[in-house]
């Protein structure tokens, strides 16, 4: 059997997150969810994990700040991590701004489930 | 609104970021820097529109236009874009086979107008006046129900509705409590919420109508905020009694 893979989901909406957790325990991935970068950061010094959905519009640290601190971090294993954008790109951020920043795919609102999983797969097989 | 794809062709990079910043809020888009690399795509992808930048490098957008129709490479609409023209330049590029022609600089709410124009007339249906329409929508797209039953068991996704009923509710409140202190460039980030999560769920009426005022918000303009909410508003309480009275969703 292979190992169980965690992913940390970083999402302002309870709607979203509680959708999030139910698709892709689907896949039995072992979901954490918290609500903002700041948060984000904090659980990443605690624990680790395999992949980061991210939304890009959070209060206190968005998904943009978020993602260049991680790929800032000491940590070459935290630092290199597979971090996937979901957005409704409230910020007008285009997609160079999301390479820039380090994120690795985005998946866009609303969401399309099979696609959010199938993105999501892509990174932990 | 999403599933349909716009071609955007403009040899400058600012352009091109202006255009993809108003499309991509409503539509999805590919870009081109010039007619040699339109006319590639356009034979390999299929896109519902063509924005057609009339001063490019390698080919022009006029001799592109020209390529298309010559060779009958796509029946959809192409729409001109150019800085050098004056509105009496209309007649021009319409009779040069372009269905619609556009001044630099862009102004958004009309380059979003004169997409959703010709695209609802590309499928033989009324164009109307992309005013925000009521009643356009359905209060709730019934496949995104069944595409969630995939991943989630009833129980599941009533969870989630009731959460989402909670949380849009919040939300209400916050944005009145924001216009009553004309704290208008806030209600954005509080529409961009019930933005996604009314298109995620299904809640076509409300999703299409906040994707709408959240373009006035970003572009600064409060004429309509009020209006706009207390029809929100109403768009909830619909969608509350249709949730109600829903056999599948609230047995």
């Amino acid at each position: 059997m292979t190992q169980v893979r965690k992913v940390l989901v970083a999402e302002d909406s309870s709607v979203i997150i509680n959708l999030t957790k139910n698709v892709l325990m689907f896949e039995n991935y072992q979901i954490t969810a918290v609500k903002n970068g700041k948060q984000v950061l904090e659980k990443l010094g605690k624990e680790d994990f395999d992949l980061i959905l991210m939304d890009i519009n959070m209060p206190e640290m968005d998904g943009i700040e978020c993602t260049t601190a991680i790929r800032a971090l000491d940590d070459p294993k935290k630092a290199n991590m597979p971090i996937v954008a979901i957005t409704g790109n409230y910020k007008n951020y285009t997609m160079d701004d999301f390479k820039k920043a380090g994120l690795n795919d985005y998946v866009q609102k609303p969401l399309d489930y099979d696609h959010l999983l199938a993105t999501v797969k892509k990174y932990l097989s | 609104m999403k599933n349909k794809k716009i071609l955007i062709a403009d040899d400058n990079a600012l352009n091109r970021q202006v255009f993809q910043n108003i499309i991509g809020q409503v539509y999805e888009y590919d870009l081109a820097e010039n007619g040699f690399e339109v006319i590639q795509k356009i034979r390999k992808n299929h896109y519902d529109l063509v924005l057609l930048d009339i001063q490019m490098p390698r080919l022009d957008g006029i001799h592109t236009l020209k390529n298309i129709k010559q060779e009958k490479l796509t029946e959809v609409p192409i729409v001109a874009v150019s800085a050098f023209a004056e509105i009496q330049d209309r007649e021009y590029f319409l009779s040069a086979g372009f269905d619609e022609f556009l001044s630099k600089p862009i102004k958004p709410k009309q380059l979003l107008e004169t997409l959703h124009h010709l695209m609802s007339k590309n499928r033989g249906e009324d164009p109307g006046t992309n005013q925000k329409t009521q009643g356009q929508f359905e209060v709730m797209d019934k496949s995104v129900l069944i595409k969630l039953l995939k991943f989630n068991t009833k129980e599941n996704i009533r969870l989630v509705y009731n959460d989402f009923l909670d949380e849009t509710e919040k939300l209400l409140e916050e944005i009145e409590y924001l216009i009553k202190y004309g704290n208008f460039p806030e209600i954005g980030t509080k529409l961009h919420i019930i933005k996604g999560n009314s298109g995620t769920l299904g809640a076509m009426a409300i999703y299409k109508f906040t994707q709408q005022i959240e373009l006035d918000i970003k572009s600064g303009n409060f004429n309509n905020t009020l209006k706009d909410y207390l029809y929100l508003k109403s768009l909830f309480i619909q969608f509350k009694n249709y949730y109600k009275s829903s056999e599948f969703l609230n047995p």
